[in-house]
């Protein structure tokens, strides 16, 4: 998903979820960030490195292939991206290295989905924000894996199924390799990856080969992924995003609430359900990014004015805070947020016996064995746990 | 009725046989395209040929039976590689959904069946040959040659034989 849906749509599901404006800022903030803390970012404000929840396309193209490179690709891209849907998918005649790549593949509902968000609750509106994103990724990102791999991510056959006036129209849709070209919806021509028969290389990270499409919310398409077998699938995103909001509003609801357990496969269509014909005139509204219209809506929500998104606007309160105290600061609670959410997401697909992302320890019960970054989220989670038992 | 959705087993099949077709058709229009390679390697670098214009023992009229052969030998050559060339293009269309009829299936069989008794001379020329190695890649090509051959062949049928199933029950 874009900016428009992962911070203006965010923050108006976090007013009807009945959070204050200024909560619904920061929340809404800290969803749009996840799409944009990489190295680099971090790097800027000295941060813990680990916390890295993208890769932008200059790092991609740097970053290695070999086992610990996928690893560290992996770690990143299946924790915010592309939420596993099911760890431990099963089907017949496949060999482990074709199944340690299936079961990544991103899907809405699944147990990790819960995870993370009951993971959320521990954390203040900076890591219901990364739940949020995440949650919201899962339906635009599902059917694709978080990791490098052709005979998964591959895919062909795109045809847009547009509405008219003679009903649904079928369209083939027209990929260009050249990223300075912007994509053209009359026309349905889009850029993608190259296509790339190496099985590793980074041009078949998640939805690559499907260019920009799961990201906007007007585009209903059928296409053939790798792992597909020669079946067809539908994506219907303004459905899709219809649902996505209505559960982020459920899931904010339960994070509010503080006691209430997420749970899959609820939405809250009822608190949406009086906006719901503004709500589709947006995502149904053919257009490559949707940030007026969502701005306008989350305004007339809050009846007060939204800023844009500033990227910088919590970097000085990092910058300024002493040792020791940067944790209390927005970006030292998202950067804490997102070691939980990487944490969390590794040590269960290593429990699943995958190796993909890489070797994880239960540093809470055996010990710290680990990076010096995640220390850091170690001291938070005692803290955490001292103040529950006083 | 499951053949009237997107994924019914039947076409869902069809659709990996389409797969096969266009990769199969790709493979044969590739290899004429080596066979091509070849012919101009033969005719114009063998020695042979180049040894042709220096021997002055032959008198005229052998000379010209050895450039006739070697005309009529290239001609069959090139006739040889157009048909790969017309098989491959027309295997990739079958496979892209586009239907021309039982011809060029046919013709398809027939030159299957040259290529498959022509292995009688390639094997024999593999035994008598000194140059093993040379032999045995140009045997092996010659093979997968055949093989995306056969592959069409039955895949074509195949596709015609589900598709009356499809649309006519």
């Amino acid at each position: 998903m874009q900016e428009d849906f992962h911070y203006y749509a965010t923050y108006c599901a976090a007013w009807l979820a009945g959070y204050e404006v200024s909560d619904c800022s920061r929340i809404a903030y800290a969803a749009q960030l996840v799409d944009l803390c990489s190295k680099t970012f971090i790097n800027r404000f000295h941060g813990p490195r680990a916390a890295t929840t993208t890769q932008l396309k200059t790092e991609l193209a740097d970053a290695p292939t070999d086992i610990t490179g996928i690893q560290d690709i992996t770690r990143v891209w299946a924790s915010f991206h592309f939420l596993p849907g099911n760890l431990y998918a099963h089907l017949p005649k496949r060999n482990r290295y074709y199944m340690n790549r299936y079961r990544l593949i991103c899907d809405v509902n699944g147990t990790l989905l819960a995870d993370t968000v009951n993971l959320a609750r521990k954390g203040g509106v900076e890591a219901c924000g990364i739940a949020m994103h995440i949650l919201a990724d899962t339906w635009a990102h599902r059917y694709f894996a978080g990791t490098p791999s052709f005979v998964i991510n591959d895919a062909g056959g795109f045809y847009e199924l547009r509405e008219t006036e003679n009903g649904v129209e079928r369209i083939k849709v027209n990929f260009n390799h050249n990223p300075i070209t912007a994509d053209n919806i009359e026309k349905c021509s889009f850029t993608n990856c190259l296509k790339q028969d190496s099985e590793t290389s980074v041009m078949n990270l998640g939805h690559g080969r499907a260019g920009s499409l799961p990201d906007y919310s007007f585009f209903k398409y059928e296409f053939q992924p790798a792992w597909g077998d020669y079946r067809i699938l539908v994506k219907d995103n303004p459905s899709d995003y219809y649902r996505a909001f209505c559960q982020m509003v459920y899931a904010m609801k339960c994070l509010r609430s503080g006691e209430q357990e997420f749970e899959t496969d609820t939405y809250d269509e009822e608190t949406v359900s009086p906006y719901r014909e503004e709500i589709m005139a947006i995502l149904k509204k053919r257009q490559l990014i949707a940030n007026e219209d969502w701005k306008a809506l989350g305004e007339k929500l809050t009846g007060t004015a939204l800023e844009d998104f500033d990227l910088l606007k919590y970097g000085d309160e990092y910058m300024e805070a002493e040792k020791g105290h940067k944790e209390k600061t927005f970006l030292g609670r998202f950067f804490v947020a997102a070691l939980a959410q990487k944490s969390m997401v590794t040590n269960k697909i290593f429990r699943s016996g995958n190796l993909i992302a890489g070797f994880s320890i239960d540093y809470g019960t055996n010990g710290f064995r680990g990076i010096e970054d995640f220390r850091m989220l170690l001291e938070e989670m005692k803290k955490g746990a001292m103040d529950d038992q006083s | 009725m499951e053949e009237a959705s997107y994924n019914g087993k039947r076409k869902i099949e069809l659709r990996r046989l389409g797969s096969y077709l266009k990769y199969a058709g790709r493979a044969v229009f590739f290899f004429g395209i080596w066979d091509a390679i070849k012919t101009v390697i033969t005719m114009f670098l063998n020695p042979i040929v180049l040894g042709i214009q220096q021997k002055s023992d032959m008198n005229a009229e052998e000379q010209l039976t050895q450039v006739l052969s070697f005309a009529v030998l290239g001609i069959v050559l090139w006739i040889n590689i157009l048909i790969r060339f017309y098989i491959g293009r027309w295997a990739i269309k079958e496979g892209n959904g586009e239907r021309k009829g039982l011809f060029p299936l046919l013709v398809t069989c027939v030159y299957l069946v040259i290529v498959m008794v022509s292995f009688v001379g390639v094997l024999k020329g593999f035994l008598e040959t000194a140059n093993m190695e040379s032999f045995l890649i140009s045997f092996i090509i010659e093979l997968t040659s055949a093989l995306a051959l056969i592959i069409i062949v039955v895949c074509s049928w195949r596709v015609r034989y589900l598709e009356h199933k499809v649309y006519t029950h």
